[in-house]
């Protein structure tokens, strides 16, 4: 059980590397906008501004 | 996508408004023919399909788009965007060496506008990024500025149909931002320090059955002791400032039980891990604090969104000022205008700063103060503003009060200082508390003396078993989790709650009272029938009305405008040429001259004036019908229809199964108040109401021992407002009136109502049940730790179950009711 002198101190490392990679991402303002982001990642499937799109290949799920 | 099909009949497949009769408009939408309500929804339906982002019809949450007849307007106020003052105030310098600029971008509604937004402006040439944040409605744009330029930037918006104009970044919103970051970081250090801190107890637990080396125990007390300090000083730091807030107004809430257990714990927990004895309780000390610091950024996060809301009408003030500089024009900034300078003002445009009039006569529009949606006249020496339109001729204004100083600016700080002392939303809790913890103090007083007696060894660890065992966690959140859950359900839904105790009161109103025109009509007055006298045309008659009316804002002329948005577009300004000396007589119609001949339009009594012959009698009394004449002779009747909003007659059918009286009061005299009464099947209904009428009716109500809840637009029900026991707001009334509101239906959803009284009992519900669990659990836990047979790791397992069956229970409400035909297929088939 020796191990757990390392493995704690190891363990509380990491939180300090949690606490502080959401900190930073915090301040940066990733977690301004918690509404439209959770969308996003439904959208970036389509291509960007194509010409005029067929009826049949428009996606019919919703948002 | 069904009932918005559906409702393509009806309805604008773009912007949701009533399609007026004539040739269909049709544009091929995702392979059907949608009918559009005007060429200028046309223009920007057929721009979408071709540049291949008609999903954004199949995405977003309800038919809104931006009528296109409202776009003229937007494309005439962007021509002041070149001014080099622009530049220096909102541009910036972005990452990829370009400009960059934030706008604020009104009509963006659900993720889909968020998409069209970005995918359009990025086919514009020049533009870098575009970032739209959904919550906050701001678009941050870089760009090449050899190419492209902010009007093109606000043009191109508005194209799609979004008004845009750029962010002046407001010192409030900026403490909103700081906050909101802040409180997360703190609930992200409280929640990464309980799993952590949660191994190590689950070890000593184990330990206390299993036998554990005394070396590791402390190994274990000393790490966790390491992190919950953070938690301690960083994450419960609001709790603590807030109890010290508390104990010196001498009016302990829930925060002092609250600092004191979260501080109690962990004293003791360090003292017992610095001498190596007694118990830790650090995992109660890092899970509380997270418990409740999630329950306070729901909290936070709806206030944040009821202010922004409100900062973002105040901002509407212009940026830019006309200066007179030895006659000459200058634009300069707002703010850069200095008390005495003199400012010109067109017709049109926003007024920049309080002031006199110099020169000039005009009227002007105040709705954003007053909620007076009739335009006020103004001659020389007359008050005006800062804030108001200015609707006729050019003024001459020299400025008494700029900046933030001006009426405007006074009344947002008021706003923002009384949302921010607005009271805590637990009352009941508050008053629990107090009593609770001066229990709990008393019985760990007796406690310590009678053990000090017995057994002087095992009292202090007693006592301190005692306090923390009862920590009031889950009496602190039984009403709190369960308010912020149902608030941030019913906002998602479109019912923004504004005031704490709206659910408290909602559940307790007799009495349902209903304003008529904006509540349960749309408020979007149109032209049903024309009956011309013999000898006129009813295309003659209808333009002659258009040109009369075209100077009002009565919503009896915006039966005759085809803009929704009640202002002038260009081509209206182009028929007014034809028509002179318009003059409006408050109450009975408009006069003036159209190519020569002098017409009164309104009220037939006051058109006929002397002309008396024999009575006329109204064509039918399906309508309100006003009166076209001429000096020659009368002209034509029109009928004039406020239609009534869908979901009205469901809606009121609903509410009286609540157990709830309806009432109607109408300010409107007209037949037609009497045909929507009677087609919604009011019980008690009054027509011809003054405002103050309105409040004398509802006081009645309230004297006879009712309980009274308000429905109105909120443009002129301001008073009626504030006098009710609940008072709900149309969110379609842009105006600060609204903000006295306890509640706003944003999308002007009616079936939320019934939903909304559901919603009420069901939180009476959840939070008795709540109340009860938390009761009872330290009605049990007590006495055991009195006792001495409360060992630490089951004080902490019952604490930690106590807080979090009470926030799974309040999490139920999240789901705002299981209403009508909106299931959790979501709002995709509104129709508002």
């Amino acid at each position: 059980m020796t191990i757990l002198i390392v493995l704690i101190p190891l363990g509380l490392v990491m939180l300090g590397v949690a606490i502080a990679a959401f900190a930073w991402a915090a301040s940066n303002g990733q977690f301004d906008d918690l509404e439209g982001e959770g969308s996003r990642i439904l959208f970036d499937d389509d291509e960007p501004a194509r010409p005029k799109r067929s009826p049949t290949d428009s996606p019919r799920k919703t948002r | 996508m069904a009932a918005e099909a559906y409702a393509a009949a009806t309805a604008c497949f773009h912007c949701g408004l009533p399609i007026p009769p004539g040739p269909p408009i049709l544009v091929e939408i995702l392979g059907e023919d949608r009918d559009m309500c005007c060429n200028g929804c046309r223009a920007v339906a057929e721009l979408l399909v071709n540049q291949g982002l008609s999903d954004w019809y199949t995405r977003r949450e309800q038919a809104t788009g931006v009528p296109g007849s409202v776009l003229e307007d937007l494309y005439a106020d962007t021509t002041l965007l070149d001014e080099e003052v622009f530049e220096d105030e909102f541009i910036t310098t972005g990452t990829h060496d370009g400009a960059a600029a934030t706008l604020l971008v009104d009509g963006i509604h659900c993720a889909a506008c968020v998409w069209v937004i970005e995918r359009h402006l990025l086919t514009l040439d020049g533009v870098h990024d575009v970032r739209v944040n959904l919550a906050t409605h701001r678009a941050h744009i870089e760009w090449d500025p050899l190419k492209t330029g902010l009007r093109e930037l606000v043009i191109g918006l508005a194209t799609i149909g979004f008004e845009a104009r750029p962010d002046r970044p407001g010192e409030a919103a900026a403490i909103d931002l700081r906050d909101h970051r802040s409180a997360l970081i703190r609930i992200a250090v409280a929640g990464f320090a309980t799993m952590n801190v949660m191994t190590y107890s689950v070890a000593l637990y184990a330990g206390e059955f299993e036998g554990m080396a005394a070396g590791y125990q402390a190994l274990m007390r000393w790490a966790g002791l390491l992190v919950s300090t953070p938690v301690l000083l960083y994450s419960a730091r609001p709790f603590f400032s807030a109890a010290i807030r508390d104990l010196r107004l001498a009016r302990p809430g829930m925060d002092v039980p609250v600092a004191l257990a979260i501080g109690g714990a962990y004293g003791v927990s360090s003292y017992a891990t610095w001498t190596g004895t007694g118990e830790v309780y650090f995992d109660s000390v890092c899970m509380f604090t997270f418990l409740l610091s999630v329950g306070r950024y729901i909290e936070m996060r709806i206030r944040h969104r009821t202010t922004s809301l409100t900062r973002d009408m105040v901002d509407a003030t212009p940026l830019i000022a006309r200066r007179e500089n030895n006659g000459l024009e200058e634009i300069v900034r707002a703010e850069a205008l200095a008390v005495g300078d003199l400012f010109r003002v067109r017709p049109g445009e926003t007024v920049p700063a309080d002031g006199f009039i110099q020169e000039g006569t005009s009227s002007v529009e105040e709705a954003l103060l007053t909620g007076e949606a009739w335009p006020r006249a103004i001659e020389e020496g007359s008050n005006v503003i800062a804030g108001s339109v200015n609707i006729e001729s050019p003024l001459l204004v020299e400025a008494t009060r700029v900046g933030n100083a001006t009426t405007l600016a006074r009344i947002a700080s008021l706003i923002d200082r009384a949302q921010a002392h607005r009271p805590r939303v637990a009352h009941l809790a508050d008053r629990v508390a107090t009593i609770f913890v001066s229990c709990v103090l008393a019985i760990a007083a007796v406690n310590a003396v009678a053990w000090s007696i017995i057994d002087p060894e095992r009292a202090i660890w007693t006592t301190l078993a005692v306090l923390v065992a009862t920590c009031p966690c889950a009496l602190s959140l039984a009403t709190p989790a369960a308010l912020a859950a149902a608030t941030d359900g019913f906002a998602r839904a479109g019912l923004l709650i504004t005031k704490g105790r709206f659910f408290e009161k909602l559940d307790e109103i007799d009495c349902f009272v209903f304003d008529k025109t904006g509540t349960l009509t749309r408020g979007e007055t149109r032209v049903a029938s024309t009956v011309p006298f013999p000898g006129h045309q009813v295309e003659d008659a209808l333009e002659i009305a258009r040109v009369l009316e075209s100077d009002s804002e009565h919503p009896v002329a915006r039966a005759f405008i085809p803009s929704p948005s009640g202002r002038y577009s260009t081509s209206d300004r182009a028929q007014k040429m034809r028509g002179n000396h318009l003059h409006s007589t408050p109450g009975s119609g408009v006069e003036g001259t159209v190519d020569g001949t002098r017409y009164r339009i309104g009220r037939p009594e006051w058109v006929r004036g002397s002309n008396l012959g024999p009575p006329l009698g109204e064509p039918d009394s399906a309508h309100s019908w006003i009166l076209l004449g001429s000096e020659h002779g009368l002209v034509a009747w029109f009928g004039i229809e406020d239609s009534i909003r869908e979901d009205a007659s469901s809606t009121l059918q609903e509410l009286t199964t609540h157990d709830v009286a309806l009432e109607l009061l109408s300010g409107d005299p007209s037949q037609s108040g009497r045909a929507v009464a009677q087609t919604l099947d009011f019980s008690t209904a009054r027509f011809g109401v003054t405002p103050e009428g309105k409040v004398a009716r509802v006081q009645e109500l309230q004297a006879e021992g009712k309980r009274v809840a308000v429905v109105g637009d909120g443009i002129n029900d301001a008073p009626l407002l504030n006098a009710a026991d609940v008072s709900i707001a149309m969110g379609s009334g842009c105006d600060l009136s609204r903000l006295g509101a306890d509640a706003v239906l944003m999308h002007d959803d009616l079936t939320l109502l019934p939903r909304a009284i559901d919603g009420a009992r069901r939180v009476r519900r959840v939070v008795m049940q709540n109340f009860a669990w938390a009761i009872g659990y330290n009605a049990i836990a007590l006495p055991l730790a009195v006792t001495g047979h409360l060992s630490p790791w089951l004080a902490a397992i019952g604490m930690s179950t106590s807080s979090l069956v009470v926030v799974l229970n309040a999490l139920r409400l999240r789901q705002p009711g299981r209403g009508g035909t909106r299931s959790s297929e979501g709002r995709g088939a509104t129709i508002p």
